[in-house]
């Protein structure tokens, strides 16, 4: 390795980092102290931010010009036991370049936007605290040289969503609207879990290129049985599906619009959303090996985007009617990569990342928009895009519009087949605990406590939510 | 570490005992409060003294002996290993916390006296070198509780639903007891010097057809005592109706693992092995059970005991299978569990202090009168459950690699665990501190006062530790090296004559 690829590595290793100071010292001091002034909190977060630009550009500029592929940078390890080691290591390549640069630019837009947006609003440090926690879990999302250290970022992004979606606490519907996707995130990482055992199981090592090849991307196929790699794909598939919305978890994202729209613009416009295409695109020698892998992924990407399609056309808002358009795209996408066409879903993503978070961004003034297109036009109506309307016939044509409304009811699916059974059967067992505390020790609560006790166990067991329309 | 001038140890044994006489000659509760926090303090400077001192390694240090007991051969000779230099930290720490950051109200003179004692016996139990002793100090354990429930129970008949903790903990104390004498009757009928001494045992062995029934009972008392199910139930009511912190101490000072993992598998290599894919079951099982009742519950402090039932599997889970990685992960686990859970439920005290109730339904949107209050618990919450650069997110990724590597289909339970556990965890947070107030309690919420500084120190200190323990775990995890490297199975083939000679418990003269 020659100087100047430490100095380029060192320089990568620091893009996760800023962000991560900034929250770290701003969280102490608004922890021990107080809030610190907007002026402050804004000023460190974008300093951080912009750091991170200049970091991930001056990484991609030494790549273009030493026309290098691939720069592998090792910190140390973590820790480590017996034969295991958690190495902290970092993988600079084409992809994860180009998305360094697309995450640290477009987290910094928004850190920029914010600042007024969020002006005087009471969680103005809280935003910007997630927004910089965001960014480090992003940036080691992509930029992570094992599948280990990826998890690590995808669970920052995953709890920032969360947090982010449920920033206006003061209602209930956003609050409830981040559980539930904190919910689907959770359940599906478990694929992300299973997938990093299995890769140091199979492969014998979580450094992206021992276990996949040290190959400019996207690379060949990886040297593994087509039984293990069809088990890994799978596993990596659940996790994306669940980070990217897809059928059948995609009830997430329309929710998630209850956050404020800068975070919106970021997070399900731009970043988060494609975070599991681009765990898929890096995982992309293994799904070559794994053809029934891609096929789902073909099969659930069209299905979404059918479904996203669908359900576009009937929101009333704009923000969900945005959601609905990005999951149309993203759906589009996984099919390209199930499909193979690696390229042309990254350009793809990059091209739809800087669109949608643009239309999010320019979300809340739409309305006055199309009025001043009406105006412009002076009534004159657009020519309708709408043809597969016409085509239908009109059985089908209501059928769907039904479910359209209903978004599929997807919501009420969830509700009544993960979550009532499992909190009903907590509640079940947790009963037949009390009766046997009470049986045990001789106490049974009196009248008024078991009155109580029902109580809370039909609050326990209520659905959270069971309505299945209306905005969101 | 060579003999200290000091008889650390035994100082350490006997300081909270006198603090708690002392109590007794107390009256302004201002004063015992200040007393109790001294002494707890004390205890922990001589236990980060006991630390400065060790040396990573096998045998037993800081050794003092104080003779015999005659008639039983009991050995009183106290000695630290790595695990229980851990241990003892832990035991210091937590006390320290739940004394000096405890609601006042709950901290009555009896309360911390039986807080005081019960540290007193846990590091009795993790210094002696004999069995009997070790016997002797796990009862001890019980005893303070036990008398401040029972004399609770009297005025207050809610508190009867305390007696499942006499009949859990006394009788699984019984085969404990039994193990005891079936360990040391060779010894007896021998005539042998030190009967019971751990490393007399480990160097005499015990034949292969004795260690079952041993270890059956062994388990037995464990179980009951980890809260492993289905012998869990009196941890969730002690937790949600018994006197604070005492409860919180015994299940957090981790006794059972330190049994398991000091007497019971280097003493009964073969039937552990034999016994380990059935641990191992229990152990995944009643994570799972843990998990779904954690979820299930409405009382937050009822829910951190769930919780802590959940986390007790995972490490029975840990330990059963054996391997470099699950039992670091294990052990660690431990840890990483302990201190945020315990700094968990300081916070969920404190909330049921100022609002009457720890019960979610009735609460909500605390964090508008308590923003500290929301940010430490959301810290000490995620810190608990596996969090990325956090001590337990350390912990559960070896226990995952360990259990994983060796059958994946298996940890599907654990798996599932940790999911659950997060979600249970946010939705605790959110019912509690976000949305709006429950119906008809808004004007109680309304005055509700945020953590009180010392709340917010003891608070604070419990995420710093698990958040810097998670940067930085080597060294934790470097005190137990010797541990795990002689229990694992890759190492027991090679290193099990060195094991046998001088396994993890016996005194470097």
């Amino acid at each position: 390795m020659q100087l100047s690829d430490v100095v380029v590595g060192g320089i990568a290793t620091t893009v996760p980092f800023w962000p991560l100071l900034a929250f770290v010292g701003l969280g102490l001091v608004t922890l021990a102290h107080r809030a610190p002034s907007e002026r402050t909190v804004a000023g460190c977060v974008l300093w951080s931010l912009s750091l991170s630009l200049i970091g991930s550009l001056a990484t991609a500029a030494f790549m273009l010009s030493h026309h290098q592929d691939v720069l592998m940078v090792d910190v140390g390890p973590w820790f480590s036991t017996g034969t295991y080691t958690f190495e902290i290591s970092f993988l600079v390549d084409r992809l994860s370049v180009t998305m360094m640069v697309l995450s640290s630019a477009i987290s910094l837009l928004i850190g920029r936007f914010s600042v007024n947006y969020l002006h005087r609003e009471p969680g103005f440090t809280r935003f910007f605290l997630l927004l910089a926690l965001f960014a480090t879990g992003m940036m080691l999302l992509v930029e992570a040289g094992s599948i280990d250290l990826l998890f690590v970022g995808w669970e920052l992004v995953g709890l920032t969503s969360a947090l982010l979606i449920g920033f206006f606490h003061e209602r209930t519907t956003p609050v409830r609207a981040g559980l539930k996707a904190f919910t689907i995130y959770r359940l599906c990482d478990i694929g992300l879990l299973l997938a990093v055992v299995l890769l140091h199981h199979y492969a014998g090592s979580a450094e992206w290129v021992e276990a996949l090849g040290e190959w400019a991307w996207p690379g060949p196929a990886v040297v593994m049985g087509v039984g293990p790699a069809t088990v890994l794909g799978l596993c990596l598939v659940l996790a994306a599906m669940g980070k990217s919305a897809q059928l059948p978890f995609s009830s997430w994202l329309p929710r998630a619009m209850e956050g404020p729209t800068p975070s919106s613009a970021l997070f399900y416009g731009a970043l988060s959303v494609h975070a599991g295409l681009y765990l898929l695109l890096r995982a992309e020698p293994l799904l070559q090996r794994a053809p029934l892998a891609s096929a789902v992924l073909v099969g659930v990407g069209l299905l979404t985007a059918l479904h996203a399609t669908l359900v576009w056309r009937v929101q009333t808002d704009v923000k969900s009617a945005l959601a609905y358009a990005v999951l149309t795209q993203v759906g589009l996408m996984f099919a390209e990569v199930g499909m193979g066409w690696y390229r042309l879903a990254l350009v793809h993503l990059v091209a739809h990342a800087c669109l949608r978070c643009l239309q999010l961004l320019r979300a809340p003034s739409a309305l006055r928009e199309v009025q001043m297109r009406h105006a412009a036009t002076q009534g004159v109506k657009p020519p309708s895009v709408a043809v597969a309307h016409h085509v239908m016939p009109e059985g089908l044509r209501r059928r769907f519009y039904r479910l359209a409304l209903e978004r599929f009811a997807l919501d009420v699916l969830h509700e009544q087949w993960a979550l009532r059974p499992l909190l009903r059967l907590g509640a079940w067992v947790d009963k037949a605990e009390r009766v046997w505390v009470g049986v045990v020790s001789g106490w049974i609560p009196r009248a008024a406590e078991t009155r109580r006790l029902e109580s809370e166990h039909r609050a326990a067991t209520e659905p959270s939510d069971g309505k299945s329309t209306g905005a969101v | 570490m060579r003999a200290s001038v000091l008889p650390l140890l035994s100082m350490m044994v006997v300081l909270p005992a006198l603090g708690a006489a002392v109590l007794g000659r107390v009256v302004s509760p201002e004063r015992a409060r200040r007393v109790a926090v001294t002494v707890a303090s004390l205890a922990l400077v001589l236990a980060v003294g006991v630390l400065a001192l060790f040396q990573a390694g096998a045998g037993a240090q800081a050794t003092a002996s104080w003779g015999q007991v005659p008639g039983l051969g009991l050995s009183l000779r106290l000695g630290v290993n790595g695990m229980s230099v851990v241990a003892m930290l832990l035991t210091a720490l937590l006390t320290l916390g739940l004394v000096a950051a405890g609601p006042r109200q709950m901290l009555d003179l009896a309360t911390l006296r039986a807080l005081l004692l019960t540290e007193s016996a846990a590091l009795g139990f993790f210094f002696v070198q004999d069995l009997g002793l070790m016997l002797v100090f796990w009862v001890a354990m019980l005893l303070p509780a036990e008398v401040l429930i029972s004399r609770r129970a009297r005025a207050w008949p809610e508190a009867r639903a305390l007696r499942t903790f006499r009949i859990y903990l006394l009788a699984g104390s019984l085969p404990l007891l039994a193990a005891v004498v079936l360990l040391g009757l060779p010894g007896w009928r021998s005539g042998a010097e030190a009967p019971l001494g751990l490393s007399e045992l480990l160097a005499r062995g015990i034949p292969a057809p004795r260690q079952t029934a041993i270890l059956a009972l062994m388990m037995l008392a464990v179980a009951f005592r980890m809260a492993v199910v289905p012998f869990h139930s009196w941890l969730p009511v002690l937790l949600a109706r018994g006197p604070f912190g005492v409860g919180l101490l015994m299940v957090n000072a981790h006794t059972g693992l330190y049994l398991l993992v000091r007497v019971a598998m280097p003493l009964l290599p073969e039937a552990w092995t034999a016994f380990s894919p059935l641990i191992e079951g229990v152990g995944l099982f009643c994570a799972f059970y843990g998990a779904v009742l954690a979820l299930a519950q409405v009382d937050l402090r009822r829910t951190v005991g769930f919780l802590l039932v959940s986390q007790s599997g995972l490490m029975l889970a840990g330990l059963a299978e054996r391997n470099p990685e699950s039992l670091a992960g294990a052990l660690l686990q431990s840890v990483a569990a302990a201190v945020p859970l315990t700094g968990l439920m300081l916070v969920v005290r404190a909330i049921e202090v100022r609002t009457g109730t720890a019960d979610m339904t009735r609460l909500g949107g605390l964090v508008r009168r308590g923003p500290r209050m929301a940010a430490l618990f959301f810290l000490l919450g995620i810190a608990s459950l596996g969090f990325p650069g956090t001590l337990s997110f350390v912990g559960e990724d070896l226990l995952l690699h360990g259990i994983l590597g060796t059958h994946p289909l298996v940890a599907l339970p654990l798996l599932l665990t940790t999911a659950i556990n997060g979600i249970t965890f946010l939705r605790a947070f959110q019912r509690t501190f976000l949305g709006v107030p429950a119906h008809g309690h808004a004007s109680v919420l309304a005055t509700v006062e945020d953590l009180l500084p010392r709340e917010r120190l003891a608070a604070l200190a419990c995420c710093v530790l698990a958040f810097l323990g998670g940067l930085f775990p080597g060294p934790l995890m470097r005190l137990r090296e010797h541990e795990v490297s002689s229990l694992s199975v890759p190492a027991a083939g090679a290193a099990h004559a060195d094991a046998g000679a001088h396994g993890p418990a016996i005194a470097a003269h």
